[in-house]
């Protein structure tokens, strides 16, 4: 290609450049796609089955409890968080990113603690029979909700944005079930926590699905 | 940008000729004279279009400028295999012939990287060698190549994002 061809290029570029909207503030719109989510996932766990009878009031009986669920919920916002902003060239991520990582570590770690010291009595109430498929179900709709959004932006890396998305996506179920199932911390991460790697992984091919194809200057001229 | 962004054609048109000029030194600069730079500049002008909406007018335009030149210029890297179909066979043994250093003419990327990383990328990547081919001159096996070729380009991801910060 030479020169000549760039300027012809950009020609057509900017041939019947029509103005654009530019896209929302990120935390809003990483916000409003956490709490559409969660009130999802909620509406659809109450059709299968109650919460459990006094999981609500044990986040205020049991501090390991409350920050069990706590670091959870800082899970699925801050990777939510880092998907949105990933959306967006150019923006420095790297901090974000490894606060995730290192609470995602602890929600985990919480978690294997407390097979050795749980936080509340583990018990077989609440059990629901299908908690895993659940947990794996509720997240995918999360999750195409948040690739219709954020792939209408430029994300660079979309695998990653997958992955993130993915991680944000499954650990909303996952804290719900927390308080619609049975608790034993063995349970959470065989049953709850580990199908969001299931759901990672398929966040990332989704992301492989939805990788930028570079459009032609003939086609962008059209 | 926010002019382009509102629709006014001849302030984009001018926009893209600047940034046009600005990314083609870039390139050079950080890649040599290879001849993949042009090929990336006009890439990276299709790129800021199809992203000119996630650019916020209330923040710096350098870095939202170059995340997309690095991105597009380590895909071009990566994807840089149909070389060899576009030179002949004779301009294969002549570029053979020529030191690396100047064939990728010093450009302060492949500098930057190690002598194996920045060897097994001329080879593979800007003469176009295939990995059979390059595994064969430097006798090591191929997978040696994939893995050194696959380090190579995320180093030199690294370098252009070091240079960022």
């Amino acid at each position: 290609m030479t020169d000549r061809d760039r300027l012809a290029l950009i020609q057509s570029l900017s041939k019947n450049l029509n103005p654009i909207k530019k896209p929302g503030n990120i935390l809003i719109a990483s916000g409003i796609w956490l709490l559409v989510s969660w009130l999802y996932v909620i509406f659809a766990a109450i059709q299968i089955g109650p919460i459990r009878v006094g999981a609500l009031q044990a986040l205020t009986q049991s501090s390991h409890f409350a920050l069990e669920s706590t670091t959870g919920l800082m899970v699925s916002g801050l990777f939510c968080l880092l998907a949105f902003r990933e959306s967006i060239p150019g923006r420095d991520n790297d901090q974000i990113m490894w606060l995730a990582i290192l609470v995602a570590a602890v929600w985990v770690g919480i978690h294997i603690i407390g097979i050795i010291t749980p936080a509340l009595e583990p018990s077989m109430e609440g059990k629901r029979a299908h908690c895993v498929m659940e947990a794996f179900f509720y997240s995918i709709p999360p999750l195409l909700l948040g690739y219709s959004w954020i792939f209408r932006r430029y994300p660079l890396n979309t695998i990653r944005t997958g992955v993130y998305l993915g991680i944000s996506a499954g650990a909303i179920p996952a804290l719900l079930m927390q308080f619609a199932c049975m608790y034993k911390p063995m349970h959470i991460l065989s049953h709850h926590i580990a199908p969001i790697m299931v759901i990672t992984l398929i966040g990332a091919l989704t992301g492989v699905l939805f990788s930028k194809k570079t459009p032609s200057p003939s086609t962008l001229s059209e | 940008m926010g002019k382009a962004q509102l629709g006014d054609e001849q302030a984009y048109r001018i926009l893209l000729v600047e940034l046009g000029e600005v990314i083609s030194a870039y390139l050079h600069a950080r890649f040599g004279r290879l001849d993949f730079v042009e090929d990336c500049v006009q890439e990276c002008l299709i790129a800021i279009h199809c992203a000119r909406h996630t650019y916020d007018t209330g923040r710096p335009f350098r870095p939202w400028l170059f995340a997309l030149v690095r991105n597009k210029a380590i895909d071009m890297l990566r994807k840089q295999q149909n070389y060899r179909s576009l030179i002949g066979k004779s301009q294969i043994n002549h570029k053979l012939n020529d030191s690396f250093d100047t064939i990728v003419n010093r450009g302060s990327v492949f500098a930057a990287l190690k002598p194996e990383h920045r060897e097994v990328l001329t080879l593979t990547k800007i003469i176009g060698l295939s990995t059979a081919e390059a595994a064969k001159k430097l006798n090591v096996s191929e997978s040696t190549i994939k893995v050194r070729v696959h380090r190579a380009i995320k180093a030199s991801r690294k370098i252009l994002e070091a240079e960022c910060r």
